[in-house]
């Protein structure tokens, strides 16, 4: 019965619903994917405004403007890798369905599991950043009844 | 066309591991939205002002965030249950949960879009007007 478990694990088809499934799962994946493009590009154009804006008022703050463009990339850059990853397993998905080709497919799913495991990571640094200035909080409110 | 895609090993092990982030993720989802009833009762409770538009929101936005997390959670069941028995249907059912969960993602997506689009016609309109 193993034997019989492992062929058919092996051997699981991508049958006509999943092929279906899959494909209009590729479609959203790519629409999200492109959305999250565009606010990006937003988001850069949005930083070169205010960086002009800034830089006509203080001139005294070079360093200053270092440190503004890199907490702006760094913003866009931590937003846009889940963005490339759901654009990436789209395509791959698409291209391992219709080809039939094994490889592209595999590769897909490499970036569906990144994309849900990047959502995951982030999610768990920002419940601990929360927890954090919860426990701050409280504390300091706790510190000013003594 | 004889369709010849196949979830081998090295995919097994990727739809795997998409299966235990999703679901985490729909575990948090869950555990969000029963804070969230818990605020809006609470806000009832204590007599808080604006607590009945909160439950309109609450309605709202909590069916939506329901069901793409249970959407996802059967995804992510599913997924782990055919790789263990290597069943094809069982594959075939969790993708079609995850193809929802994106779909109400996405239109969700163009709703908000259509709605910033419309709030920016709305506020150059007024602004036009005076």
């Amino acid at each position: 019965m193993l034997e019989q478990n492992k062929e058919s694990i092996f051997g699981i088809q991508i049958d006509l619903d999943s092929r279906d499934y899959l494909l209009e799962t590729c479609k959203w994946a790519r629409f999200l994917a492109i959305v999250g493009m565009v606010i990006s590009g937003l988001l850069m154009v949005l930083m070169i405004f205010s960086f002009f804006s800034l830089s006509q008022v203080n001139d005294a703050f070079s360093g200053f403007y270092v440190l503004y463009i890199l907490v702006y990339l760094g913003v866009i850059a931590i937003y846009i890798y889940p963005v490339i990853a759901l654009y990436r397993f789209s395509k791959k998905l698409r291209i391992g369905i219709d080809q039939a080709d094994q490889l592209e497919f595999n590769e897909g799913l490499r970036f569906l599991k990144g994309t849900f495991r990047y959502m995951g990571i982030m999610t768990i640094i920002i419940l601990a950043i929360y927890s954090i200035i919860l426990l701050i909080a409280l504390i300091g409110g706790i510190s000013n009844f003594i | 066309m004889e369709n010849a895609t196949l979830v081998n090993e090295q995919s097994r092990e990727r739809l795997l591991k998409s299966a235990q982030w999703s679901r985490y993720l729909a575990i948090i989802s869950f555990v969000g939205l029963a804070l969230s009833v818990i605020q809006t009762v609470v806000g009832i409770v204590v007599g808080q002002d604006g607590a009945a538009s909160g439950i309109i929101g609450l309605v709202i936005s909590g069916v939506i965030t329901f069901i793409m997390a249970s959407n996802l959670m059967n995804y992510s069941k599913l997924t782990k249950l055919s790789m263990e028995t290597g069943d094809g249907a069982q594959l075939s059912q969790a993708f079609y949960h995850m193809k929802i969960y994106f779909t109400i993602m996405g239109v969700l997506c163009i709703i908000m879009i259509s709605l910033l689009v419309l709030g920016i016609l709305i506020a150059l309109l007024v602004g036009l007007l005076q």
